[in-house]
């Protein structure tokens, strides 16, 4: 038995689901934004697998977009994040009701 | 189902085993973990994990990049904004959903069973190109594919910059 594309994308797709969980689930808003981290990685798992999978590494490049995308991303909702807490004093998502629906 | 590294089987299989238990236990850990510090600890883990993924895919240049961004970047990162906000003590995971992760795992099983189902394994069988440094290059600038795409990516990443420091400045600097 050996390692196929298979693997990979279920590989991915637990990750994903774990880190859905987590966003759906994190008070802590740090917490938050690592499950995103780690369902962007999910992601790139599957990018890079099909692409070594097909001989086409167009979906590396595409990988590697993400990863810049995703190091935008940490930068600006951790500096909001920091300003939040600069504004309510904690970073708990439960307490934080500003604008919320 | 083809191989994607195929020259000793059993091997690749217990490498890839390996790996992925440390990068799901690292997931695991970022979502279970008691203290915030202890979950970007786990995620650095996962990350690194991720990287050695790449490796076995054969995407030498994407595991650096992952290595230096996400583990030498974005963790410091986390790890600053962890140390910055006073977010441990009143902040520990509540007891009582810890079934919750069992509904996570029985949705992927699911969600396994439509894919494996919907028969996209097969594929055909096409050699895999090594992704090194110079193999990606040429694809980004020579080809001049993904070179537009690469400059608003450097635009985006120069606009977040301005809007991190902008955001997390003191107010009185305004």
């Amino acid at each position: 038995m050996s390692v196929t594309v298979f693997h990979y994308v279920f590989l991915a797709m637990l990750l994903f689901s774990i880190g859905a969980y987590g966003l759906l689930s994190a008070r802590n808003a740090v917490r938050m934004l690592m499950s995103i981290e780690l369902m962007l990685n999910a992601a790139n798992i599957n990018l890079v697998a099909f692409s070594s999978y097909l001989g086409s590494l167009n979906g590396q490049a595409f990988a590697a977009f993400t990863i810049a995308i995703a190091a935008a991303e940490a930068g600006v909702g951790l500096a909001i994040l920091l300003a939040l807490y600069r504004n309510f004093r904690t970073v708990n998502l439960r307490e934080i009701k500003e604008l919320r629906w | 189902m083809r191989a994607i590294r195929g020259v000793v089987p059993v091997i690749d299989l217990l490498v890839f085993l390996v790996i992925s238990a440390l990068v799901i236990a690292g997931a695991v850990g970022v979502v279970m973990a008691e203290r915030i510090f202890h979950a970007v600890l786990a995620l650095a883990l996962s990350l690194l994990g991720v990287a050695a993924l790449f490796i076995t895919l054969g995407a030498e240049f994407l595991a650096a990049i992952q290595v230096l961004v996400y583990a030498g970047g974005v963790v410091v990162l986390f790890l600053f904004a962890t140390m910055l906000t006073r977010s441990d003590l009143q902040l520990r995971r509540p007891k009582g959903d810890e079934l919750a992760p069992v509904g996570a795992v029985v949705f992927a099983i699911i969600a396994l069973f439509y894919v494996a189902s919907s028969g996209f394994v097969s594929l055909g069988e096409r050699g895999s190109v090594a992704g090194s440094v110079e193999n990606v290059g040429k694809l980004i600038f020579d080809l001049g594919t993904y070179a537009v795409p690469f400059e608003l990516v450097g635009l985006l990443l120069l606009a977040a910059m301005v809007g991190a420091i902008f955001l997390a400045k003191k107010e009185e600097a305004r």
